[in-house]
């Protein structure tokens, strides 16, 4: 009774309609916000893109939020990145006990960033942190430097319990990857007498290319957009100095009650990571056609 | 095909109009509740969600009456934390706020976004001359605007300055009434042993706040604060500036630890509860804490208050920084108005006089009170505040949300080192001054 094309589309229906009221409609409507010079409850002035200009003329707070962001990005791309990578081909190569480590190295992902957020806060805390002791410890002096409410250290403080978390999530994305690779192109590389470094070069990354653009895309954008261990850690402060932009549009939202400027810069977010996650596919259409050949 | 893509589209729309009218249906039909002819369910919202907190059970216990003597009102009550409650009243009143009839606000600044919207119902008529009898005179202040009442008081709070006499006379430390003899303190009790002269609690910006306001309320006098909170005067340098500079020589000295921003209002509290912190700047609710908190350590009988040190040659002894601000206010598109305001007028003045009782707060009401378990501290607070006339509010309260929030932030730019006087100043003439 019904056409191949009318099934496919009853199926994708209920992603459809959840995808549109919860995804396009709201995203949409803060794209129509961030028109309008608006406190959330009384009325909208249209002033066209002037919180867009507001945002980069003369906020330098959420320059600084962006700058603080990109820095999140590199941190994520090539410290954590590579860190999974290598745990990963350790793992996948079958270490004594590897069940056993994938699920240790995983278990930060598990926890709400709220208890990680915690748990940071006590190793940097000025007088009982772990890391103050640790250094007292080493130095034999008295050191009581407080890493988050330092203006210069504060969202650098973030960043290590932020790269830490998902360390363990990539590295199971990965070591799924490369336990997909099929074992004769490493027996047909020994024949040849290659060493194992050169299987690794040579064999597993090229081939864990897709894997290494969806790792990369994920890591990039979960950095554009992170939000969570950052409010819980400083809260943005001090002064301002460790917003990213998540953490400002909140600060804008609901605590300035700036509903239109706030608007503009959650949709800020969203182009942003569009913009990324599109210039790493490009960048990645040639190892991966080069993965699918192999 | 195309009859067909119309077909799923037309679908689409159904659908999705079936779920927005769903949704609209269930909020519509929540606050009128009942459908027998005069019963009538209001859904109120308050701020105080911890079991422990005194002020829960009083409301509950004034609720449980009010429904006795009115059978045909039900009440239902929904309590978040601050900072999650101020968002979730901004985000419904974004809206028609349907679910709400009566909440607790903050007057003054802060509910004037909502009376400018039109959101909030004017209580005027429905406060009858004998309930207007009993209502504190000077108390309605941060409750009317264009001359219309949209609430009547509940309980004031009142500033004050706490200090632990032991750690005073340890430190051989005056107890200090002026500004140099604060100084004068703190550089003596910085040099007690794991002792913070002044716990800031500067994590969290309104405790910072407190402590610049309490001198700017020193340097420049309530008077003139008030003029610039309500935008009659612009925030200038005078006074300010000194006010700022005075919390940086604190800060300078040694007076708010080595790193105050590293702990919050909680920290704080609990410091001076626990001895290891001899002074705290902080409204009249903490009176109370101190003798039913119980895991402060602290002999309550070691407490003293003591008025805002003052600078000898400017303000006025008799300024203070508190006043009536939280109460109970009417959603105006309540489907029960005269239910919900008669509700709201009796839980601000019940509230008022139990906050009292209790020794948490001041009454905005002449209703007479049980003062038998007032307890020493309050007693003396009140005395305190029996020779005070003109008082300021937080300067959150009293400012709109933006220049409030930059308030609050850029005093806590003083609570560090390398504290920019300048850039504090002039953040606020552009924010204020707007």
């Amino acid at each position: 009774m019904l056409g191949k094309k009318s099934h496919i589309a009853i199926f994708v229906l209920p992603a459809l309609l959840l995808f549109v009221t919860f995804g396009l409609i709201p995203l949409v409507t803060s794209g129509i916000y961030s028109l309008f010079e608006y406190d959330g409850i009384g009325t909208m002035n249209f002033i066209g893109f002037g919180n867009y200009v507001r945002m980069f003329t003369e906020d330098p707070n959420f320059i600084r939020a962006v700058l603080n962001s990109l820095l999140l990005t590199g941190a994520s791309l090539f410290i954590q990145l590579p860190i999974s990578l290598a745990l990963a081909m350790l793992l996948a190569k079958g270490v004594k006990g590897e069940k056993y480590f994938r699920t240790i190295y995983f278990i930060p992902v598990v926890i709400s960033s709220m208890v990680i957020g915690q748990l940071w806060i006590k190793i940097f805390h000025s007088e009982y942190g772990l890391l103050n002791m640790l250094i007292t410890t080493v130095t034999g002096q008295t050191f009581d430097y407080s890493w988050l409410s330092n203006p210069n250290t504060a969202f650098l403080s973030t960043v290590v319990p932020a790269v830490w978390q998902y360390i363990g999530y990539h590295m199971l994305i990965f070591y799924a990857g490369i336990k997909s690779i099929s074992k004769d192109y490493y027996e047909a590389a020994m024949i040849d007498g290659a060493s194992k470094w050169q299987t690794n070069v040579k064999i597993t990354i090229p081939l864990l290319a897709p894997v290494i653009k969806t790792c990369s895309i994920f890591a990039i954008t979960g950095s554009l957009r992170a939000f969570d261990l950052i409010y819980v850690m400083t809260g943005g402060g001090p002064n301002n100095a460790s917003h990213v932009p998540a953490t400002l549009m909140y600060n804008n939202l609901f605590r300035r009650g700036l509903y239109g400027y706030g608007s503009a810069q959650a949709f800020f977010i969203v182009i942003e990571c569009l913009v990324f996650s599109y210039i790493v596919t490009k960048l990645f259409k040639k190892a991966e056609e080069n993965a699918s050949v192999l | 095909m195309k009859k067909l893509l119309g077909k799923i589209f037309a679908a689409v729309l159904s659908a999705t109009m079936v779920i927005g009218l769903a949704g609209c249906g269930k909020s519509e039909d929540n606050p009128s509740g009942g459908e027998g002819t005069d019963n009538v369910t209001l859904n109120v919202w308050h701020q105080w969600s911890n079991d422990t907190n005194e002020l829960k059970r009083l409301y509950d216990t004034a609720v449980a009456e009010y429904i006795k003597d009115n059978p045909h009102v039900k009440i239902e009550t929904q309590t978040l934390d601050t900072e999650a409650y101020k968002t979730k009243i901004s985000a419904e009143f974004a809206g028609n706020a349907r679910g709400i009839d009566v909440f607790y606000y903050w007057g003054a600044g802060t509910a004037r976004k909502l009376v400018n919207a039109d959101k909030l119902l004017p209580l005027d008529e429905y406060i009858t001359d004998e309930v207007r009898g009993r209502i504190l005179e000077g108390s309605t202040t941060a409750f009317s605007y264009d001359g219309k009442l949209y609430s009547v008081p509940s309980f004031s709070w009142f500033m004050t300055l706490y200090a632990n006499k032991d750690l005073f006379d340890q430190a051989g430390a005056k107890l200090p009434t002026t500004y140099d003899e604060l100084l004068e303190a703190v550089e003596k009790l910085s040099a007690l042993d794991g002792v913070t002269p002044l716990a800031a609690g500067a994590k969290d910006g309104w405790n910072a706040a407190f402590i610049y306001q309490a001198m700017a309320l020193r340097e420049v006098g309530a008077s003139s604060i008030n003029a610039m909170l309500s935008g009659e005067t612009p925030f200038s340098e005078e006074g300010y500036k000194e006010a700022a500079e005075k919390v940086v020589e604190l800060y300078n000295k040694g007076a708010f630890g080595r790193n105050p921003l590293e702990s919050g209002n909680d920290d704080a509290n609990a410091a001076f509860g626990n001895e290891r912190a001899a002074m705290r700047i902080m409204g009249s609710w903490l009176a109370n804490g101190i003798y039913t908190d119980e895991t402060a350590t602290i002999d309550p009988s070691n407490v003293v208050v003591l008025n805002m040190p003052v600078i000898p040659g400017k303000g006025d002894v008799t300024d203070y920084a508190g006043g009536f601000v939280e109460s109970f206010w009417v959603n105006k598109n309540t489907a029960h108005q005269e239910e919900a305001a008669k509700f709201a007028i009796y839980i601000n003045e019940r509230m008022g006089v139990a906050a009292y009782e209790t020794g948490t707060g001041f009454s905005g009401w002449t209703t007479e009170a049980d003062e038998s378990n007032l307890n020493p501290l309050f007693i003396e607070i009140k005395e305190i505040l029996g020779n005070s006339r003109e008082g300021v509010l937080a300067w959150d309260t009293s400012l709109d949300a933006e220049p409030a929030s930059i308030h609050n932030e850029m005093v806590q730019t003083l609570f560090a080192p390398n504290a920019n006087v300048d850039d504090f100043i002039k953040a606020h003439m552009d924010a204020i001054n707007k």
